[in-house]
């Protein structure tokens, strides 16, 4: 126990310096093999969100197997932009990499103002993890299944109310993809953050909600939430009885949550090469699948040409849902 | 009696030396950064957690909260001394306490802050233990109607928190409102003056508001006065209360109590009003309220206890709803799931010992904070004899590199500086910055609520009628604002008269 203290005064002590030497212009390495410095993992979001969980579970391990310090640098803003946009125009040398996920490209496809492209600025290392999202109501709407819902749904257009952590959000878009797939109308109460739509769903402010399922459970065992389906093309684990919307008929609904390592266009296919084979390392150790799941994420991992495919399919799936609906933000 | 024999099982798992040990480095290292300027809990407590991996989960989880309600403690010493508040909660206490340590009664000052926040956090815990269970629910009957007619009271409040002219008061939080109102509209997604700037569009930060208006400018101020400062750190006396702060101290720091054990509960920035009501209430009903704003003891007691009770009821959600209520309790959320435990409406009777080895650890962490601090302020008051042209830079840099930790953003930086150039033409026309910095906080959250009960209503405007609490809150700040506007009217006839 004395040890772990003495540990986070080192990881205090090391962050902090770790920090000051960050913005340090760094001597170009003459020669020697890639990693000669120590690398930069940028996580466009604030500090406790899924993402940067899996970049601060990861980073010590990569940094270990790599022989040089991976340092987690969170970069928040705009919906995960500024962070995206300053490794999208990042030096292409492996030493500056981001966790990213599919809200990229959700936001690309619903803001203007995006600087840069979520498919052509980056190369994509490997897939980190799938996060799952769970449909549920609260007991007040009396709703007991997908196909209650969609009935109660189409009796009365635009009454009932899905709350989501802000525009462009997975949550949001999922829920405006099962509309889309079921012909429903529903009506959309956006939030900062997913803390105040579970507060108002708590207490019957807001009828529905796509909530992450390890966030969702405890409400359901408790009884002050109502589990309908989950989103993913498989059943999860923590709640094996609920079905898949695709199991219950809604051909199409598929509504994960992807987080994926990418690095700037340009950086040299063996760096990312290399990246690869020690992600995929790392994402199979038990340590990392469970510290993970506490998180209610699965660890995965793919090719870097998978993940391209991924990135691209996802791309062109969501313009059209946001076209189709004529979802817009600026 | 239950709640005694839940609590001899919480300070049973409190009191192990481990948990004592690490309970003092939590609050130690709070204290710390909450001394220094903008480096706040929620950066420090987000480093460290990967580090507790290989904690126990109530110890790890301890160790949190100590350095949360440590920041508190030590966000308070900065705002007395250099006029710097880290936090949101310690801007009004900017306001009585930089006056008294002008007045050569810093030590004084921070005495009152250590003992009301302790008997805040006693009050606090006694709280949580015996009641949270009940005052969640009460955290649900508040939807967004509830939530604007609060921030509506909250907003007539800051009226009362401006000692000068009433015009400029409401003028600065109109203009707290309008930047406020910076960044993306959460209802469309539209980016609000934001002028393209990509930095902007997720709104300005409170803490480089802060920074800007109360640090930067009174550094700036302070270069012009030169000679007069000479004088200041050099009569500086009394460590300790006299009889008298005692007794103006005391019903401060009971009112303080309530209003901040009250508003903690509530989990949309409830707590973040504890201190600001606290103040505008204490000003109301103190028999010294001619003297606020220009070193008021209760001035600093009241909102001093008004936080620290704040803070630690702003658990209660979390620990009976698993709704976090601010960034911190958010990370907290995050330890929590990182050692397997899934906040949630079940933890009272699922983790009992977490439950109630985190409450007795608060009280036994404030009762450190006490002996640690009490004797701190004799060193802190020798900070003031510190020569200016050392103390300046110093402050300037503890500044800056705290407002560059919030976001690893150098823009940050030059937007506190323009907000320190704009506090210094705040200071030349008399304005003052506590109502602009209420404005700014409560704007958002005013219109991101109205506009939500609004959109759930379906467009009728009465639901802020009908629904009860709401109703009551908006009668509240009537009364409040007739308050304020009468002796106003009253003096004009007077001067009609006169003539």
């Amino acid at each position: 126990m004395l040890r772990s203290l003495f540990r986070i005064l080192l990881a205090a002590l090391a962050t902090l310096a770790a920090a000051s030497l960050c913005q340090v212009t760094y001597a170009q390495s003459g020669g020697r093999a890639w990693p000669t410095q120590t690398i930069r993992l940028i996580v466009p979001f604030t500090p406790g969100t899924g993402m940067d969980t899996i970049a601060r579970i990861v980073a010590p391990k990569l940094g270990e197997r790599l022989g040089q310090a991976v340092i987690v640098e969170n970069k928040a803003g705009a919906s995960g932009n500024i962070g995206a946009d300053a490794v999208a125009k990042a030096a292409p040398d492996g030493y500056t990499l981001m966790v990213g996920a599919n809200t990229m490209l959700m936001a690309a496809n619903l803001y203007k103002s995006v600087p840069f492209n979520p498919l052509t600025d980056f190369v994509p290392i490997s897939l980190g993890a799938w996060g799952t999202l769970m449909l549920a109501t609260i007991p007040k709407t009396g709703i007991v299944s997908v196909a209650d819902l969609i009935a109660k749904a189409k009796a009365s257009p635009g009454k009932l109310t899905y709350g989501s952590p802000g525009i462009g959000t997975p949550h949001h878009m999922a829920m405006e993809l099962f509309k889309d797939l079921t012909g429903t109308d529903l009506l959309h109460i956006p939030y900062k953050g997913s803390a105040g739509a579970v507060v108002d769903m708590l207490s019957g402010s807001i009828d529905l909600m796509f909530i992450p399922i390890h966030v969702g459970m405890p409400y359901v065992k408790a009884g002050k939430l109502k589990a309908l389906a989950v989103g993913s093309p498989k059943r999860h684990p923590m709640a094996p009885d609920l079905p898949t919307l695709q199991e219950l008929g809604i051909k199409g609904a598929e509504v994960d949550m992807w987080y994926a390592f990418l690095a700037p266009k340009g950086t040299p296919a063996p760096i990312v090469a290399r990246l690869n084979s020690e992600l995929r390392t790392i994402l199979a150790l038990p340590e990392v699948k469970s510290a993970f799941e506490k998180q209610g994420l699965d660890a995965a991992s793919n090719s870097s040409a998978e993940m391209a495919a991924l990135m691209k399919k996802d791309y062109t799936r969501w313009a059209l849902i946001i076209k189709k609906n004529n979802i817009s933000a600026d | 009696m239950e709640i005694i024999s839940n609590l001899i099982l919480g300070l049973g798992v409190a009191m192990t030396p481990i948990n004592m040990l690490y309970c003092f480095f939590g609050v130690l290292l709070g204290t710390l950064i909450g001394v220094l300027p903008g480096i706040g809990p929620v950066a420090t407590i987000a480093m460290l957690l990967p580090a507790t991996f290989a904690l126990n989960p109530v110890t790890a989880l301890i160790m949190l909260a100590g350095i949360y309600y440590g920041a508190q403690y030590g966000g308070s010493t900065s705002a007395i001394l250099v006029n710097i508040p880290g936090e949101t909660s310690s801007v009004v206490t900017c306001l009585d306490g930089y006056q008294m340590a002008r007045q050569g009664r810093a030590g004084a000052a921070l005495c009152v802050a250590a003992l009301g926040s302790f008997f805040a956090g006693c009050v606090a815990t006694v709280v949580i233990a015996g009641f949270a269970p009940p005052l969640a629910e009460v955290a649900l009957k508040f939807g967004p109607a509830e939530y604007f007619s609060l921030m509506v009271m909250g907003l007539v409040a800051a009226v009362v928190l401006a000692h000068g002219s009433l015009i400029k008061a409401i003028a600065m939080i109109v203009l707290g409102l309008l930047l406020g109102l910076v960044g993306t509209d959460v209802n469309s997604g539209v980016s609000r003056f934001a002028f393209d700037i990509a930095e902007l569009s997720d709104g300005i930060g409170f803490v480089i508001v802060a920074m800007g208006v109360f640090g930067f400018t009174e550094v700036i101020v302070n270069l012009e006065l030169k000679e007069t400062r000479e004088v200041f750190f050099k009569k500086v006396s009394g460590l300790w209360l006299t009889k008298a702060d005692f007794k103006a101290a005391t019903p401060a720091v009971l009112r303080g109590t309530v209003i901040g054990s009250i508003l903690g509960i509530l989990p949309g920035g409830g707590a973040l009003l504890a201190s600001f009501a606290a103040y505008s209430f204490e000003k109301k009903v103190s028999k010294n309220r001619a003297n606020f704003g220009k070193g008021a003891i209760e001035g600093v007691a009241a909102p001093e206890s008004a936080n620290n009770a704040g803070a630690q009821t702003s658990f209660i959600p979390l620990l009976t709803l698993g709704i976090p209520s601010n960034p911190v309790m958010a990370l907290m959320v995050g330890a929590m799931t990182i050692h397997g435990i899934q906040p949630g409406p079940q933890i009272v009777t699922n983790q009992p010992e977490l439950f109630w080895g985190m409450i007795a650890s608060m009280w036994v962490g404030n009762l450190m904070l006490v002996v640690l601090n009490l004797p701190m302020i004799g060193m802190w008051v020798k900070l003031l004899t510190v020569p200016y042209r050392m103390l300046f830079p110093a402050i300037l840099l503890f500044c800056a590199i705290g407002i560059y930790s919030l976001s690893n953003s150098s823009f940050d930086i030059h937007l506190a500086v323009i907000f320190g150039l704009l506090g210094y033409v705040f200071v030349k026309l008399s304005c003052e910055p506590a109502p602009l910095l209420l404005g700014f906080i409560l704007g958002p959250m005013m219109e991101e609520n109205l506009r939500r009960a609004m959109l759930l209503s379906r467009g009728d405007a009465t639901v802020f009628f009908t629904h009860p609490i709401s109703l009551a809150m908006l009668v509240a700040a009537g009364i409040m604002l007739l308050i304020v506007v009468a002796p106003a009217v009253r003096k004009k006839r007077e001067d009609v008269f006169v003539e």
